[in-house]
Order: C-alpha cells, then sequence, then structure tokens
C-alpha cells in the first residue's frame, strides 16, 4: 500500500465531494436520458478528476474504482454500451462508495470499506455480464438506500453501520463471525502444528479443509464476496496438499502461512489472535520468509509499475491486486504440479490448473495486460491439451510448466525471488525428470487448430462453446496420434527441441500481430476521443468560467478578513472626524491668522481633496465590507440539489414515482442557515414520499396521475424565508393520528376532541410519534418530525402543516432570514432613503396631483380602471417631505393580492440589498422587515411591503369606521385587507 | 517566572473586590455601568430613525456593518430634563449578554474604580426620579452619588424575552457577519 499524503487530503476530501455531488446530478439526469453523450462526458470529467488526484495522493482504493469507473464511462462514451439502468444503478452505487471512502478520509485518513464487490459488479459489466450482477444489485440496492439514508448526519441514525466491509454489514453479524473466524483459524493452526512431523497429515488437513469451509458458507451467508473467494482459494490449496499427501508426497504447507497473512490483512482483528506462537517454529520462519518475499515483491512492485505502465495502463493498488493474486495462483499451481507425474488423479490436476490460469487470465485481461492474457491463453491451450492426453491414459511429462513459469517470470521480474524459492522447495523433485513427452508433440499437428480458435476469440472471454470446440479439436489430433502411435524415442527427442521453440514462439507470435492490430486503434480512439473531450471541454470552459468559477477559502479567513473591514470601516470614520476637524481649524486659521487669498486657496484645495479622498475611501471600504458578507451567501440551490438524489433513492424500490419540481433555488442564505435546513428537509421529503404519497395503483384508484408530484419550493416573504414541501399524496389522516396518539398514551380521548385539526396535524411533531403501521426501510421509526421540527425552531424557524385528505399536504419550513440578499427599489422620502423589495414592486407611475382624488378621506389615484389608495410616505413615517407638488411618483407595492401604492419623493434605482434584522422592539409594527447599509454607509430600512398594507389598512378601516359612522350615504366598498 | 506568578497573583488580589465603572451624565444624575459590559463608546453617531417604534427608541446605528438599536436613555429613564439644550452625542454601546445595544447619554466622564462593598442597594424610594427596578445599586463618590444601572432590566422585560429568543442567533450572526 502506499502512504496517502495526508497534507493534499484536506482538498482532496473537499475537491472530491464537490465533485461528487456534481456526478450524482449527473447521473440522475443519465436516469432519464440515458443516452445523452454530453451528460456522460460531464460525468467522465469528475470521475476522471477524482481519479488523477487520488491517484496522486496515493488513495488506491478511490482511484481504483474511479479507474474503473472511468472505463465503464468509456464504455458508455464510445456506445459500445448502453446505459442501462442497471448499469447506471451500479455507477450511482460506485460514486456512493466513493463518497464512503472519502468520508472515511476526512474521518479516519484511511480507506476503510472495500471496493471489491463493486470492482467485481464493475467488472462483469464491463465484460458485458450485466444479468450476473442485476440479482446483486436489486439484492442489494434496498440496504444501499437504507445506509445511505442512515448515512445523512441525523441525530436520529444510530443505526449507522461502520464495519470494516464496504457490504452492509450489521455490527453484530460482524462479530459473529469474527468470533468463527477466530475459532475456526484456531482449529487450522492447531492442525497446522507441526504437520511436517505428524503422522495424521490426511486427517489434519481435512479438518483443516472442514474449518475453511465451514467459513467460507459463513462468508457467502454474511455477503462477503471478497472473503468468500479468499477462502474458497485456500481450500483448494489445502485440497491439493491434501491430495499430495494422500499420495505420499511431500509437501510444502508454507502456502499456509501465506493464507494466514492474507486472512490477517482482512480482519486486522484477528491480529492477536494469529499472533499467537501456535506455529511451529520450522513454519513460522518459513512464514517469515513468505511475508518477506511478498512485502519484497510488493515493493517492487511499485518500482517496476512504472514501467508496466509504459505499455499498458494500470494503477498500483490494482497492480498489487494483481500480484498478489498472481503469487497465490502461482504457489497452488506449483504445488500441483509437484509430484504430478506420481499422482493418479493427473487429468482432476491438470484441469485445476487450467482452471487458476483461466483465473489469471481473466484478471491479467480484466487489468488489460494483453500480453500477459495472450501467454496464459498458450498456457491453458497446452495444458487442455496435456488433460486430454492424460484423459486418454497416455504418460504425459509436464515440465512445460516450468518453461512457463519462468517465462511468467520474465514477465513479472519481481516473482523471481519467490518463484526461485518455491522451485527449490516444490519443483525441484520434479525437475529431474526432464522428460519430453507427446503430448507436445501430439499438439503440434493442432497447433493451427488451436490458433485459429484462439485467433477467433482473442477477444472474447473464454465460454463452454469456445471450449468445446479446443476440445474437439484437440480430440481429433489426439486420436491421429494414438493411432500413429509406434514414434520412436529419439525422433521424440529430435522433435521436442522444435515444439518448445514452437511453443515459446507462439505465444510471442500471437502476440505481435494482435497488439498492434488492437492496441493502435484503441489508442488512436481514444487519442481522438481525448482531443474530442479536451475541445469539448475548452469550448465549455468560457461558460464553465460564467457560471462556476470558485476559490476554497477556510470560512475562519472570511471571517478575520470581516474583522478587518470592520476596522476599516471605523478608521475611515475617524478620517471623516479628522476633515471635520481640519474644517474648523480652517475657519479657525482664516478668522485667526490672516491668511492671504493664496493660503486660503491652499488649504481649502487640501481639504476639498481629503474629503474625496476619504470618501473614496468610505466607497471602497462599503463595497468591501459588503462583498466579504456576500462571501457567506449560498443559494439554496446548494442543498435543494441533493433532493433529486433523495427521491430517487426513496422510490426507486416503491411502485411509487414521484416528479419533484424544484422552484426557488436560487434564494440565498447565509451558508450556515443553509446547511442547518438540509437535514430537516431530507426528513420531510422523505415523509412525504414514503407517507404521504400513494403508490400508483392507489393513486390511479382514487383517480389522480399515477405519478405523483412533489415541490419544493422557496421563496421569501417579508423577513422571512419560507421552504414548501408540497405532495399531492393522501394528506393527513386525522383520525388515525388521533387512534395513535391514544395507542402511544401521547394525548387522552378527552384533549383530542378539544383539539383544532390543526392541532392534531401537528401530533405528527410530536416525539415518538409515528402513524406507519410498521417501521419501513425509510420511515416510521418515530423520530422524524419532532426532530425536524427541533431543528428548524433551533434556527428561530416554524413549521406549519396545510393538508387535506386524499389531495395533499404541504409543510411549510419559515426560516427568519438573519442575513438574505434581496433586490430592492431605493427610493427616497425627505432626507431617508428606503429599500422597497422589488418582488412587491408592481410598478411605478409618475403622476400630477390632481390625479389623486379623494374617497372617505383616503387618497385614491385610477390605475388602468383600478382604484388604487395611495400612502404617502411622508405622513406615514411623519417626515418632512421636499416633493414636487406637481408631480409626484408612485410606487405600486402589492401583497396578498392588494395593491396600494406610496408617494415618494425619489427613484433611485435598484440594488441588490443584504438584509439585516431589525431587533424585535424597534421592528415590531413598524413596517419594515429589516435594514441594509446603504453606499454611504448610512442605514435604510427596507419596507415590510405586506405589513405596511395591513397597517395601511387598519387605518384605512378605523377612519372609514368613523366616517360611515358620521356619513350615512353608501360608499363603494373598498377592498380591505384581512 | 515566579516573579511573573507572584505579580499576576498580586494583581488579582489588588483587582478583588475592585470594580470598574464607565461614569455618564444623562440629565443631571451621574450614572456608572461595569467597564466589561461597554464596547465602545461613540461621539456624534448618526442614528437613522425608525418610523412607527417606541418612543424611547431613537432609531438604528451601522456599528461597523451591524444594525445597532439606539435608546434614548433619557427617554427610557423618563428623567426630565431643564437644561435640556445640551447636545447630547454620546452613544455608548453596551454588550448586555451578548446582544448589542445602543445608549444615548448626555456626556461621558470618566473611568471610575471602587469598591465593591461601597456599592449599596438602590434605597426603596425612588432616586432622582427613576423607578428603583432598574437600579442596581449606588455608590458614593466624592462628589455625590453614582447610580449604577442594571440594564438588563432597563431592557424591559418583553424587550428582554423578545431579544432572548433571538439571542443565539444573533449571537452567532453577529460572529460570523462582524465583530
Amino acid at each position: 500500500m502506499s502512504e496517502i499524503d495526508l497534507s493534499q487530503l484536506p482538498d482532496f476530501i473537499v475537491e472530491a465531494t464537490e465533485h461528487l455531488e456534481e456526478m450524482e446530478t449527473l447521473l440522475l439526469q443519465l436516469v432519464e436520458t440515458p443516452d445523452d453523450l454530453e451528460i456522460l462526458n460531464e460525468i467522465f470529467r469528475p470521475v476522471h478528476t477524482i481519479k488523477g488526484s487520488a491517484q496522486f495522493i496515493g488513495l488506491t482504493k478511490v482511484s481504483a474504482l474511479a479507474h474503473r469507473l472511468e472505463d465503464l464511462m468509456d464504455k458508455l462514451r464510445d456506445a459500445s454500451m448502453q446505459a442501462t439502468p442497471t448499469i447506471v444503478e451500479v455507477l450511482i452505487e460506485a460514486r456512493d462508495r466513493i463518497v464512503q471512502l472519502v468520508k472515511e478520509l476526512e474521518h479516519t485518513q484511511e480507506e476503510e470499506s472495500s471496493i471489491d464487490d463493486l470492482k467485481d459488479k464493475l467488472t462483469a459489466i464491463l465484460e458485458g455480464d450485466e444479468n450476473a450482477i442485476q440479482s446483486a444489485v436489486s439484492s442489494q440496492s434496498d440496504q444501499s438506500i437504507e445506509s445511505k439514508i442512515i448515512d445523512e448526519p441525523l441525530p436520529s441514525s444510530n443505526e449507522q453501520v461502520d464495519g470494516n466491509f464496504d457490504e452492509e454489514n450489521d455490527e453484530e453479524l460482524f462479530s459473529i463471525y469474527l468470533a468463527q473466524l477466530r475459532e475456526q483459524t484456531a482449529v487450522i493452526q492447531l492442525a497446522m502444528d507441526d504437520i511436517d512431523n505428524a503422522e495424521d497429515k490426511e486427517a489434519r488437513l481435512l479438518a483443516c479443509i472442514e474449518s475453511v469451509n465451514k467459513l467460507n458458507s459463513s462468508a457467502n451467508y454474511m455477503g462477503y464476496g471478497e472473503v468468500a473467494e479468499f477462502l474458497n482459494g485456500w481450500a483448494d490449496s489445502i485440497k491439493e496438499a491434501h491430495k499430495a499427501v494422500v499420495k505420499g508426497k511431500d509437501i510444502a504447507l508454507s502456502f499456509m502461512d501465506f493464507y494466514f497473512a492474507e486472512l490477517k490483512q482482512l480482519f486486522p482483528q484477528l491480529k492477536q489472535q494469529a499472533d499467537q506462537p501456535e506455529i511451529t517454529d520450522s513454519q513460522s520462519s518459513v512464514s517469515d520468509n513468505q511475508v518477506a518475499e511478498t512485502q519484497a515483491s510488493s515493493s517492487a512492485q511499485q518500482f517496476t509499475a512504472p514501467g508496466e505502465g509504459s505499455y499498458e495502463e494500470h494503477d498500483e493498488e490494482l497492480f498489487s491486486i494483481f500480484t498478489n493474486q498472481l503469487q497465490q495462483q502461482v504457489t497452488s499451481l506449483k504445488s500441483m504440479t509437484a509430484g504430478i507425474d506420481d499422482a493418479a488423479d493427473k487429468s482432476d490436476r491438470l484441469s485445476d490448473c487450467i482452471k487458476i490460469l483461466e483465473k489469471l487470465n481473466a484478471s491479467a485481461s480484466y487489468m488489460g495486460y494483453e500480453e500477459i492474457a495472450e501467454f496464459y491463453d498458450g498456457w491453458i491451450d497446452t495444458l487442455k491439451a496435456a488433460a486430454k492426453s492424460v484423459s486418454r491414459g497416455k504418460e504425459v511429462a509436464l515440465s512445460f510448466m516450468d518453461f512457463y513459469f519462468s517465462e511468467l517470470k520474465q514477465f513479472f521480474p519481481e516473482l523471481d525471488l519467490h518463484a526461485v524459492a518455491s522451485d527449490d522447495e516444490i519443483v525441484e523433485p520434479e525437475s529431474p525428470e526432464f522428460e519430453i513427452p507427446e503430448p507436445i508433440k501430439i499438439q503440434m499437428p493442432d497447433a493451427d487448430d488451436i490458433e485459429a480458435a484462439l485467433s477467433a476469440s482473442a477477444n472474447i472471454v473464454h465460454d463452454d462453446d469456445l471450449f468445446s470446440r479446443l476440445s474437439n479439436a484437440l480430440d481429433a489430433t489426439i486420436h491421429q496420434v494414438s493411432e500413429a502411435e509406434v514414434e520412436t524415442l529419439n525422433t521424440v527427442f529430435d522433435e521436442m527441441v522444435a515444439p518448445k521453440k514452437e511453443v515459446k514462439a507462439k505465444p510471442a507470435k500471437e502476440v505481435a500481430p494482435a497488439e498492434p492490430e488492437r492496441r493502435v486503434p484503441a489508442g488512436d480512439r481514444r487519442l481522438d476521443e481525448r482531443r474530442l473531450f479536451e475541445e469539448r471541454r475548452k469550448s465549455r470552459e468560457g461558460k464553465d468560467k460564467k457560471l462556476k468559477r470558485s476559490l476554497r477559502v477556510d470560512s475562519e479567513k472570511i471571517d478575520s478578513l470581516m474583522n478587518q473591514v470592520g476596522e476599516l470601516v471605523v478608521d475611515r470614520s475617524y478620517f471623516v472626524q479628522l476633515l471635520n476637524e481640519l474644517g474648523e481649524l480652517q475657519q479657525h486659521l482664516k478668522e485667526n491668522q490672516n491668511l492671504d487669498q493664496k493660503e486660503q486657496k491652499m488649504l481649502r484645495t487640501f481639504n476639498y481633496r481629503l474629503g474625496e479622498a476619504i470618501s473614496g475611501l468610505g466607497r471602497t471600504s462599503n463595497e468591501l465590507q459588503e462583498g466579504v458578507m456576500k462571501m457567506r451567501m449560498l443559494p439554496i440551490s446548494q442543498i435543494f440539489n441533493r433532493y433529486p438524489r433523495l427521491v430517487h433513492d426513496l422510490t426507486h424500490n416503491s411502485n411509487k414515482k414521484v416528479n419533484l419540481v424544484v422552484n426557488g433555488e436560487e434564494t440565498e442564505l447565509d451558508k450556515m442557515i443553509v446547511e442547518e435546513l438540509s437535514d430537516p428537509l431530507i426528513h420531510i421529503i422523505r415523509n412525504a414520499v414514503d407517507h404521504g404519497i400513494e403508490n400508483m395503483e392507489d393513486r390511479k384508484q382514487v383517480g389522480k396521475q399515477p405519478e405523483a408530484t412533489l415541490a419544493l419550493n422557496a421563496y421569501q416573504e417579508s423577513n422571512n424565508i419560507v421552504i414548501e414541501v408540497t405532495d399531492d399524496g393522501r394528506g393527513l389522516d386525522r383520525e388515525k393520528i388521533k387512534n395513535k396518539a391514544i395507542d402511544k398514551g401521547l394525548f387522552t380521548a378527552d384533549e383530542l376532541e378539544r383539539m383544532s385539526p390543526s392541532e392534531i396535524n401537528r401530533i405528527i411533531l410530536t416525539a415518538g410519534f409515528s402513524t406507519a403501521d410498521k417501521v419501513s426501510n425509510t420511515s416510521g421509526r418515530g423520530v422524524g418530525m419532532d426532530v425536524v421540527r427541533k431543528n428548524i425552531e433551533k434556527l428561530n424557524g416554524s413549521l406549519e402543516i396545510e393538508t387535506k385528505p386524499g389531495i395533499g399536504t404541504r409543510m411549510r419550513v419559515k426560516i427568519p432570514l438573519t442575513l438574505a440578499i434581496i433586490h430592492a427599489l431605493m427610493i427616497r422620502t425627505g432626507s431617508d432613503v428606503f429599500a422597497i423589495p422589488l418582488a412587491n414592486v408592481d410598478e411605478t407611475v409618475r403622476i400630477n396631483t390632481d390625479e389623486i382624488s379623494t374617497v372617505e378621506g383616503v387618497e385614491v389615484i385610477y390605475l388602468r380602471g383600478q382604484t388604487l389608495p395611495v400612502f404617502r410616505l411622508s405622513s406615514l413615517f411623519s417626515i418632512e417631505s421636499d416633493q414636487n407638488t406637481e408631480r409626484m411618483y408612485v410606487v405600486i407595492v402589492s401583497s396578498g393580492g392588494q395593491k396600494v401604492g406610496f408617494v415618494v419623493d425619489e427613484m433611485m434605482g435598484q440594488d441588490e440589498v443584504v438584509i439585516k434584522p431589525l431587533v424585535d422592539y424597534v421592528q415590531d409594527k413598524s413596517g419594515f422587515s429589516g435594514a441594509t447599509i446603504v453606499g454611504d454607509g448610512r442605514i435604510s430600512l427596507i419596507l415590510d411591503v405586506y405589513e405596511m398594507v395591513r397597517i395601511t389598512a387598519e387605518r384605512q378601516a378605523l377612519k372609514h369606521k368613523k366616517q360611515t359612522a358620521r356619513l350615512k350615504e353608501k360608499i363603494k366598498p373598498r377592498a380591505k385587507a384581512d | 517566572m515566579a516573579e511573573i506568578f507572584n505579580i499576576d497573583e498580586a494583581e488579582d488580589s489588588e483587582d478583588e473586590g475592585l470594580m470598574q465603572l464607565v461614569g455618564f451624565g444623562v440629565a443631571n444624575e451621574k450614572f456608572g455601568v461595569d467597564i466589561l459590559m461597554v464596547q465602545e463608546i461613540l461621539r456624534s453617531a448618526e442614528v437613522t430613525a425608525v418610523p412607527n417604534s417606541p418612543e424611547f427608541v431613537e432609531g438604528v446605528l451601522n456599528l461597523r456593518g451591524n444594525i445597532v438599536p439606539v435608546i434614548d436613555l433619557r427617554k427610557r429613564l423618563n428623567l426630565y430634563d431643564e437644561n435640556s439644550s445640551q447636545k447630547r452625542s454620546w452613544v455608548l454601546i453596551l454588550n448586555i449578554d451578548n446582544r448589542i445595544v445602543g445608549f444615548i447619554v448626555d456626556h461621558v466622564t470618566e473611568v471610575l474604580k471602587i469598591e465593591e462593598k461601597s456599592i449599596e442597594a438602590a434605597p426603596d424610594i425612588i432616586v432622582a426620579g427613576l423607578e428603583s427596578q432598574y437600579i442596581q445599586g449606588v455608590c458614593k463618590i466624592n462628589d455625590g452619588l453614582i447610580i449604577i444601572l442594571d440594564f438588563d432590566l432597563v431592557l424591559f422585560n418583553e424587550e428582554q424575552k423578545v431579544l432572548g429568543e433571538m439571542g443565539d442567533d444573533e449571537l452567532l450572526l453577529t460572529e460570523g457577519e462582524i465583530v
């Protein structure tokens, strides 16, 4: 394992998180439009970036997974594969795993989760074996939804699992398994204890096999694919050893230590156990060697890797997995070949060898090591031929295995040490019997056949069909030869040299033509695509630059910057003060020092210039201040963007279809609030989908669209940000709520009787309340809504529930905006500048005084056939107005269906203002929703149009009352505010 | 090392029982407020009036980007001053349990060091026309009596409740925004 570069890690985590978020959005789009090349390309980009940075930092798992994803994306992009829902599901799962890994990195600086199951899935997909993973995917997706939601840092999620394995595992199960593992490894170790000198080798080995098999089946049950596979290999090896022992062969059992070491790696928890000195001296020394060798070879890989990389693309982690596997398989291969000549079960052994080689072959071609794969192909074929002849009862010398072993060493120099060592241990007894076999000669005539078959299958992974064709071909040749049985030993020897060359040449020959043919175009294609991709990216970059160019800054730095700006503003006011003093000084000098004109002018000029400079400074510092403040503002889309995924996951395995409609995601909120809102909203959405929305059948039955609509809406309402989650589901069932409330003992029937419907609605916000009859995957544990309520109340917000049975439910989260930016129309009345939220402004008109008429003592204007009351802000606010009496500006605002006009002195234009709340006793009933600081540092109050209209309507009503009391004549009733 | 330590201790013991007050005047009375509550003292601050707000609220001012309510202490305490022509241009910015509030006073005098034990409870009778509920205590100094105001009570109960509810959030905001 390579070291993780911790210094780069924090940056990577932030960057990766962002990329992963981007990926999520894109993947969800992909679900909708699987063929969109643009989206595929865009997904490729974050994957590629993540892979690159992960590799750079030394995050082996992340990079391996990303690499695999990249491969798959490549296939999808060149349209050699279709983005089926299954594939997309796996992509999403892989993304989630990376998210998990990144989270682990954030907390422990280590990649803990295993990625092998996903790698297998991705490999399966890459090899076109979609069906194989289909079941796996569907069986896991339930859990993955669950885990994902639990993953969200909700206070309620105490079930969060933190296993050492990627598979969703229950801690309890895992500990049971671990206990079993300890027990069985103890048994195995006991059995292996001094086995070399033991009489009952056979029985002991059988016991080992039994133990390993037990572990294997439990691992399978637990779904630890990786472990199960490993144990399988182990069991096979022991079986081989057992067979050899039965034959009376002497077998080096050092491979056991290798497996133990592997096991320890898989289960670090076993360490104490495994370290117990149960292994005999001789064995432990061997094991030390072995471990040392493994380490040596793995460290060697790092050096050889770049060289390898020159012709094949791979990364270190994959490579180390690959060589580990190689090591393992070669060891078992050797133990199998050892003494095979005298073994009765030659053909079994040979077919086992073939199996092993096929595994190696698969992983080699999976790794993209095409030359090696070709080499294996040749080996397998030779072995198959040998197996055939063995099954015919032929005597076969298997020395060709040595040839292949040495070839293999050439491919993997780092295997040398070990291979040589094992040669000494295992193969040596066999090597003296250097006998040149008929099989190779036999092979000769059919070499063409094999080659034909091979070239036909050059790209394809071996399947049964190919096998049978191969064996047919082989059969035929073997028959021929067995008929021409009588051959002199000499000729055999003579020809032996040739076939050997032939054999040796064969892989090389095959590699030669195949490689350039296949690789060059592949390279070209990739190159082309890259180029295309680069171009596209470049062309998009211009756009991207505008859309999203962000710089990551520690929020503490912004805070300290804020403080500095604050100081700057103080300094500025000090300058202002100094300027005033200078003015006084100037006056003083003028009066008392009898300065001449020239001197006075100099002073005046200086004073003026200083004033200019100070006001410039003021402008700049104010802009700076505002700019720094805006840095903390985030659009609510930051969290809204997460919800399509949530809804997707929630509905994934249900027969519900939900169309998520998002509005107002550009509403800006302080970063802190945005983040605090995320979890409560997740809960609300979950509830809406899980409880509120009916499944498609039910919806059809009640005559609704089968596809439900879930609307997310954010907007500003006076000095609150309102977020609405509206579903068109079944609505709250108050009777059910009542019954449940009684069941749970939250309220008595009497109390419920007295409650208003809305009070009953609010029962769902009570701790421990759930209407779900049974706990489902996603909700029903009764911790949801009360946590939501608490979290929202923590933000000084409120939660309102509106529901209509059968029609839908609306959850309204209202958060007071402590800091929000709005567009406002700046107006002046007297010397004061006010801001009117642009959202409330319908239009502005300029009218003549004579257009105003008075009805019931209220001034009104007629605007396009509508009568609107107008109010003079100056009189509303008791400000002295300097307005031109002839012409006046009227701002028409609307709120709650009510339209009124405000007469102002001057329109000052539109501005983006940062709303700052006023203290309540200042703000209450004042008709302002807050204040903002305008360019010159002065405070401008922001009109709360809703409140203003209410206040004016009240006044109007009061006047109206008085007047109707006085005047009995009927006047057209005007619309009143509620 | 030891010396420094001793000095620190000595200072501590010296500080013990001593209280520093910022003295200020409103109308004809002298007041004091614990110096630790005083965030800053402003002269000639521009206060923006808020229409329709309570009478004692003079308005709001921009304190380095923070909008701070300003209360006219004279109006708040119902102090009548015959000599009202005097320009009242000092704003005392106090931190009352993390709520920043400005108070307009006539003048700020000096920092006084008094012994805590010299503070006496407010007499039951009304001092200088103030309701004694606003008074934390009184303290005699050379040239008269200093009234130590309990600003927690000056922002009357209702305000307090309202402010308290907002307190946490406001505080966070204040910290995050500008301090």
